[in-house]
C-alpha cells in the first residue's frame, strides 16, 4: 500500500483556523511537502476552511482535481466531522472517504512554543492520515425499519406512566407485569410525601386508564421469558402464567374468594395477614380478576373442594387453564421492574423476624391502610393492641458497609410520615424516630420535615441505634448511644418500625440478563448510559429504564423518569427507522477458524460462528454491530477487522510517524 | 525419476529427521525409488554433499559453524525446505535468545575459559533459516506432522506448489464449539493437567492453549489426545508474533479475573510459554541486553 | 533529529482521545513527541503493535482507555485491554525492557490534565533514557 504506486487521488486540504493553527504551525511548508507526492490530486489550505466559503472551495476543488479521497487537517472530529463528510456528499464522494486530523487540539494548541516540531508533528500527522486513507472504502449506513410498538416491563407507577405516555402519542404498548394486579409498591402505600395524599387515591385513576386505554395491552401474572433482536426490531416472548380463571367470563362479583375455604399469608400484606387461595390482591386490582394459588388451593394439592367452581354464576373457574406463551414484536423497550425492600433481618442487631412486633416500613404502610390487615387500625402485629410507644430506626441495612452502603433517599421522608400516620391515628403515642441524619432535600421535604418534629409526642434521636431486644413481656428495648447527652440510652416501646434499604427488585436480574444489561454489584440496580446525561438510556440500544430500577427514588422523580422514558421511546418510534453505524467488523472467511473468541467477547451479540461449507466461520449481523473493535483486538488470526480502521492502515499510518 | 535429498541438521535433536523417515509413506517411496537420501550425517554414509534436487534443514543457527554449513550447502540444491519448527522459527533453541552467549557459555563451562578446541563461535543470538539463506518452503512442526509431512511429499512428487494452511489450530480441533466464552479464572497449567476435563475445548476450562494462535496441519494431534497445545507449528501465516496473538485472545477470553495479578500467577514464565518455539521469529526475538544497543541522546535531549 | 524521543499513544475514542482533545482546549502544554492514534474502543488494541512500536524505532507506548469499572462506551473494552496489558508488561519485563517502555493509563475524558501531565511524563522520562536500536537477525552473524 505504498502511496506511490496507487492509482488512488487524494485531495489534501489545510485549515488555519485564523491563528489557531496558523500561527504555530507553518502550513506552507507542510503544502509544499506534500504537493510533490504523486497520488495528491491537490493540496490546498485555507483560513478557515469550515466556513461556506472554505467550504465551496474544498468542494470545487474536489470537482476540478477528480480527487476520490478527501484528508482535512484542521480540528476535532466531533465537531466538525459531519460539516466536512455532507461536504464530501456534495462532491459526489462517499462521506467516509474521508480523514479528519487534528492539527489543531492534538498539535498547534498543545506545543504554541515549539513551532519547529509542532510543524514537523502536523506533517507527519497528515502524512500518516494520507497513508491511511488509501486503503478507506466507501461506507454505507444500512436504514432499518423500527416496528412501531414498545414493551414495558413491570406495571409499577413507574411503568404505568410511561405507558401511558407512549400510547397517548398513539403507539401500541404491551404492559407486562408478573404480579396478578398493576400498582407495584406505590398500591402498598397508605398516603405519599410530604402531601399526604392517599396513594391509591391518586394511583387508582391512573391503573384505570391503563385497563382501558385502546393502545394498551395489559398482560398481568405474566412474565417475560426472552428478548431477541436489536433496536427498532425487538421479538419477545410473554409467559402468561394461568390464573385458572377465564378473564372474559368473569364478572368480578367476588364470590369465590368468600366461599373458599383455604388460606395463606398475603403477600401484599406483607405477611402481616392471610388471603385465601383464590385471590385478588388488594380491592382496586387491576385487572379485578382472581387468581388461584395452586400451592395452597385444595383442589390443586389435594383433589377436593372445588367450591369457587360450584358456586361462580359465571362458570369463569377453569382449573384446566394452561399457560400460554405470547410472542410480540416491538421497537423499544422499557424497564421499569422497581424495588422491593432489603432483607433487613441479615442486619441481626434489630431483631427483625424474631418478633412479631418489628415491623418494616412498608409493613408498616399495610397496617395504616384502610384496606390492610387491619383496616386503617394501628394494631401492633404479636401484641394485638394499640401501641403507646413506638420506635422507629431509619437507615436499616442502607449506608451501612456490612450491607448496602448507599442511602435509600426515601426512609428519611418515610419515617417522618409514619411518625404522622401514627400521632394522626394514636394522637396519645409517643414515637421516637433513631436517625444520625435526616435528609429532606425534595421539595416540601424540609417544610414537612418541620411540621413533624413539631409535633408533640415526637421525638428525633440524632443517633443510630444498636440494638432492638424483646422482653417477655412482649414490649421491645432499643439501645442507642444518644450525643445529645453523650450517654447510652435505652428505650422500651412496644413497637418497632425499620425504615429498610431498598435493593432492585429480585425480577431484576433476570431481566438484565435477558437484555445483557449492566447492574450495579450492590444493589443490583440497573446501569444508565451517563448518570448526568443519559438518565433513561442504557448501553443497549432501543433499551431504556426508569423508576426506581436505576435507584433509590421517590414518586416525583420516579414518574419524571418514566416520562422521560417514555420520551425517548417516542422520538424513535415516530422517527419510524434507525440508520446503523457504518464502521462494521468484517470477516475474512478465508482466515477465519471458528475459534469464536470474537463471538464470545463481543458485548452486542452481533457475532456468531455459522458453518459454511463444512467450516465454522464467524458471520457479523451489520445491525448489531457498534464497530468498537473488541473482536478485532481480542482475534488471535487476524480474520476480523473493522470498516476503514485495518490493521494495515494502522501499520501505515506508524511507519509513516516513524520515517 | 528419482528425487534426491540431501539433510541437514543444524542446532537439532533429530526430531524432525526421525519423523521423515519413520513414515509409511516416506519409506515407501524411498524403497520403489522415487526418493533417495544423498546426504544425511544422521543417516548416510557421506562426507560430502553433492548436488541434490531438494535439501532439507533442520535444527537452527546457533553457531557461525551452522551459517558456514548452510552457506557450503545451499547453492547445491534446486530447492531447500526449512524443515521443523527450529529451522523455520528458531524453535525451542530460540529461547536462548533470553541469555548473552558469554553467559551461556559460563553457565555451562564455569571458570573455563571459553576458548575449547571444537566448540564453533555461537552467533550473537538464534535465528531462523531464512535470515541467511533463501528458503522456498517452510513446513513447520515439532516435529512436522504427518499430514503436513505427506503434503509436502506430494508437492515433491508432483510438481505442484506447497503451501501452508491458512488456519489456526481450532479449525482442526474436535474439541473447538465455536464457543469461548469470558472466564473468572485462569488455571496454571501444570497444575490444571491434574484434573483437566479431556472432551472438553481447553480454554473453556480456563486452561492456556495456544490453539487459536498456532498453524494447523497436525489435525490437533495433542488437543485431540488431551494434551492442550503449545504451539509447536508457529503462527499462522496472516500474523506477525504468536505471542501477541495468543495475548489478544486471553484479553478476550480471561478479561473477568479478578484480581489481576492471577492472570500472571498462571502464567509465571511468559516469555517461555507464549514464545517457547517462536522466539527468534518474534517481533523482538531476543533479550534486551542480547540484541539491544543503546545510543546515547546529545547533551539537552534535542 | 534521529535521536529524538517518539512515543506511541493509542487512545479509546470516548475517553482518553476526548480528553487529549480537552487538553487542546485548556491549551495544557507537553512535548510534541507523543503522536496519538484513535481507536474507537481501548478492547480494540492489538499487542503486536507494542512489540512492533518498540522494535521499529518508537522509546515507549501508552495504551490509554476509559477507567474501569463502567466508564467504557462499549461496556467492558477497558478489561480486556488490561489482561492484555498485564501480560505484554510481563513479558516485556522478561525481556529486560525497562517498565516505562509501556504504560496502561485510564483517562476519561474529563481528566485533560491527567492527559498532559502523563504526555510530559512519558516523553521526560524517554529523554532521560538512551535511545535503542535491535540488531536486525543478519547481525546476530556479524563477527
Amino acid at each position: 500500500m505504498n502511496i506511490l504506486d496507487s492509482s488512488t487521488k487524494t485531495a489534501v486540504f489545510i485549515c488555519h483556523c485564523g491563528t489557531n493553527i496558523g500561527g504555530v504551525i507553518d502550513i506552507s511548508k507542510i503544502i509544499e511537502n506534500i504537493k510533490n507526492i504523486p497520488s495528491i490530486a491537490v493540496a490546498q489550505d485555507h483560513r478557515f476552511l469550515c466556513s461556506t466559503d472554505g467550504i465551496e472551495t474544498m468542494i470545487n476543488s474536489i470537482k476540478t482535481s477528480n480527487a476520490d479521497r478527501v484528508v482535512v487537517a484542521a480540528c476535532s472530529f466531533r465537531t466538525h466531522e459531519p460539516l466536512f463528510q455532507e461536504a464530501l456528499h456534495r462532491a459526489g464522494l462517499n462521506p467516509y472517504l474521508l480523514e479528519l486530523v487534528n492539527i489543531r487540539e492534538l498539535c498547534s494548541w498543545v506545543h504554541e512554543n515549539e513551532r519547529d516540531r509542532a510543524t514537523e508533528k502536523a506533517l507527519k500527522m497528515i502524512r500518516a492520515a494520507i497513508m491511511k486513507i488509501q486503503d478507506n472504502q466507501p461506507l454505507k449506513r444500512i436504514r432499518l425499519p423500527v416496528t412501531p410498538a414498545a414493551l414495558v416491563i413491570g406495571g409499577g407507577i413507574a411503568g404505568i406512566r410511561a405507558a401511558l405516555d407512549i400510547a397517548e402519542a398513539g403507539f401500541t404498548v404491551y404492559l407486562v407485569e408478573k404480579e396478578p394486579s398493576i400498582g407495584g409498591n406505590m398500591a402498598k402505600l397508605d398516603k405519599t410525601f410530604p402531601t399526604l395524599d392517599c396513594s391509591i387515591c391518586i394511583l387508582g385513576p391512573l391503573m384505570n386508564i391503563v385497563a382501558h386505554h385502546p393502545n394498551i395491552k395489559l398482560y398481568t401474572y405474566s412474565e417475560v421469558i426472552s428478548i431477541n433482536g436489536r433496536v427498532g426490531d425487538f421479538s419477545v416472548k410473554i409467559l402468561k402464567k394461568p390464573r385458572y380463571v377465564r378473564e372474559d367470563l368473569c364478572r368480578g362479583c367476588l364470590i369465590c374468594i368468600a366461599k373458599c375455604p383455604s388460606k395463606t399469608v398475603d403477600e401484599f400484606n406483607m405477611g402481616l395477614s392471610h388471603r385465601k387461595a383464590i385471590y385478588v390482591p388488594f380491592p382496586q386490582a387491576v385487572p379485578r380478576i382472581p387468581v388461584i394459588d395452586t400451592a395452597s388451593c385444595l383442589y390443586f394439592q389435594k383433589g377436593i373442594c372445588r367450591a369457587c367452581e360450584k358456586l361462580c354464576p359465571a362458570n369463569a373457574i377453569d382449573f384446566n387453564q394452561k399457560e400460554e406463551v405470547v410472542e410480540i414484536k416491538v421497537g423499544a423497550i422499557v424497564v421499569a421492574t422497581g424495588f422491593e425492600e432489603y432483607n433487613i433481618s441479615q442486619v441481626y442487631e434489630y431483631s427483625y423476624g424474631r418478633y412479631p412486633n418489628i415491623v418494616t416500613g412498608l409493613q408498616l404502610e399495610r397496617l395504616a391502610s384502610s384496606y390492610g390487615p387491619t383496616e386503617g387500625r394501628l394494631i401492633a402485629p404479636g401484641l394485638n393492641r394499640e401501641p403507646r410507644r413506638i420506635a422507629i430506626i431509619n437507615c436499616v441495612g442502607s449506608r451501612d458497609e456490612r450491607h448496602l452502603p448507599y442511602c435509600c433517599r426515601v426512609g428519611c421522608m418515610a419515617s417522618l410520615k409514619h411518625s404522622w400516620y401514627i400521632k394522626h391515628l394514636m394522637p396519645e403515642a409517643e414515637v421516637f424516630i433513631f436517625a444520625d441524619e435526616v435528609r429532606a432535600s425534595g421539595k416540601g421535604f424540609e417544610e414537612f420535615y418541620r411540621r413533624v418534629r413539631l409535633i408533640p409526642g415526637v421525638y428525633i434521636v440524632k443517633s443510630k441505634a444498636s440494638e432492638v431486644r424483646g422482653n417477655p413481656d412482649g414490649t421491645l428495648t432499643i439501645k442507642a448511644f444518644d450525643p445529645a447527652i453523650s450517654s447510652e440510652i435505652a428505650i422500651t416501646v412496644d413497637l418497632v418500625v425499620l425504615e429498610a434499604g431498598i435493593v432492585a427488585s429480585r425480577g431484576t436480574e433476570s431481566i438484565k440478563n435477558l437484555l445483557k444489561l449492566g447492574a450495579l454489584n450492590s444493589g443490583g440496580f440497573l446501569i444508565e448510559l451517563h448518570p448526568k446525561l443519559n438518565p433513561v438510556e442504557t448501553a443497549v440500544d432501543g433499551v431504556y429504564i426508569c423508576g426506581a430500577v436505576s435507584g433509590p427514588k421517590d414518586i416525583p422523580d420516579t414518574v419524571a423518569q418514566a416520562s422521560a422514558a417514555a420520551s425517548k421511546v417516542i422520538s424513535l418510534l415516530s422517527r419510524g427507522y434507525i440508520e446503523t453505524q457504518p464502521y462494521s467488523a468484517i470477516v475474512d472467511e478465508s482466515r477465519c477458524s471458528g475459534c469464536g473468541v470474537c463471538s464470545s467477547v463481543c458485548e452486542y451479540s452481533a457475532i456468531k460462528i455459522v458453518k459454511k461449507k463444512e467450516r465454522s466461520v464467524a458471520v457479523v449481523d451489520e445491525a448489531l454491530c457498534k464497530g468498537c473493535g473488541a473482536c478485532v483486538g481480542s482475534c488471535p488470526s487476524r480474520a476480523i477487522e473493522i470498516a476503514n480502521l485495518k490493521l494495515n492502515q494502522i501499520d501505515a499510518m506508524v511507519a509513516e510517524i516513524l520515517r | 525419476m528419482t528425487i534426491s535429498i540431501g539433510i541437514i541438521s543444524l542446532a537439532y535433536c533429530a526430531g524432525c529427521e526421525l519423523a521423515l523417515i519413520s513414515m509409511k509413506r516416506f519409506n515407501e517411496l524411498l524403497a520403489r525409488g522415487a526418493i533417495d537420501i544423498k546426504y544425511s550425517t544422521l543417516i548416510t554414509d557421506k562426507e560430502e554433499l553433492e548436488k541434490v534436487d531438494v535439501l532439507f534443514i533442520t535444527g537452527s543457527i546457533r553457531t557461525f559453524e551452522d551459517v558456514e554449513t548452510i552457506k557450503k550447502a545451499y547453492s547445491k540444491a534446486s530447492k531447500i525446505i526449512a524443515f521443523g519448527t527450529c529451522s523455520c522459527y528458531g524453535g525451542i533453541p530460540g529461547l536462548a535468545n533470553l541469555s548473552k552467549r558469554e553467559d551461556i557459555i559460563k553457565s555451562i563451562f564455569n571458570d573455563i575459559t571459553p576458548t575449547i578446541s571444537g566448540l564453533p563461535e555461537l552467533t550473537r543470538f538464534v535465528i531462523p533459516l531464512q535470515t541467511v539463506v533463501k528458503v522456498d518452503y517452510s513446513v513447520p512442526g515439532c516435529p512436522p506432522p504427518e499430514p503436513l509431512i505427506e503434503m509436502l511429499l506430494d508437492s515433491l512428487i508432483s510438481g505442484k506448489e506447497f503451501t501452508l494452511p491458512q488456519k489456526s489450530v481450532c479449525e482442526e480441533c474436535p474439541l473447538n464449539d465455536g464457543d469461548k466464552k469470558p472466564l473468572k479464572e485462569l488455571r496454571r497449567r501444570l497444575i490444571a493437567l491434574n484434573d483437566i476435563d479431556v472432551d472438553k475445548c481447553f480454554m473453556k476450562q480456563g486452561v492456556l492453549c495456544m490453539g487459536p494462535a498456532t498453524l494447523a496441519g497436525c489435525r490437533a494431534l495433542c488437543p485431540s489426545r488431551g494434551a492442550p497445545c503449545i504451539g509447536c507449528m508457529g503462527p499462522l501465516p496472516s500474523s506477525r508474533d504468536q505471542a501477541a496473538d495468543i495475548i489478544d485472545a486471553l484479553g478476550g477470553i480471561f478479561y473477568t479475573v479478578e484480581p489481576l495479578e492471577k492472570i500472571l500467577e498462571a502464567i509465571p514464565d511468559p516469555v517461555g510459554l507464549l514464545s517457547m518455539f517462536t522466539l527468534p521469529y518474534s517481533t523482538i526475538p531476543y533479550h534486551k541486553e542480547v540484541g539491544v544497543k543503546e545510543v546515547k541522546r546529545d547533551g539537552d535531549g534535542d | 533529529m534521529g535521536l529524538e524521543p517518539r512515543v506511541l499513544a493509542f487512545t479509546c475514542t470516548y475517553c482518553a482521545y476526548a480528553a487529549a482533545e480537552a487538553a487542546g482546549v485548556s491549551k495544557l502544554q507537553y512535548p510534541p513527541h507523543i503522536y496519538v492514534i484513535r481507536l474507537p474502543c481501548s478492547g480494540m488494541f492489538k499487542s503486536y503493535y507494542v512489540f512492533k512500536a518498540l522494535r521499529e524505532g518508537f522509546d515507549s507506548i501508552l495504551w490509554s482507555g476509559c477507567h474501569p469499572p463502567y466508564d467504557c462506551h462499549f461496556i467492558n473494552g477497558n478489561y480486556k485491554a488490561r489482561v492484555k496489558a498485564e501480560l505484554l508488561k510481563a513479558y516485556l519485563k522478561q525481556l529486560g525492557f525497562e517498565d516505562q517502555r509501556f504504560r496502561l493509563e485510564w483517562i476519561s475524558a474529563g481528566e485533560p490534565d491527567k492527559f498532559a501531565r502523563i504526555a510530559k511524563e512519558i516523553v521526560e522520562e524517554a529523554i532521560k533514557t538512551p535511545k535503542i536500536i535491535f540488531l536486525e537477525h543478519h547481525e546476530a552473524v556479524n563477527k
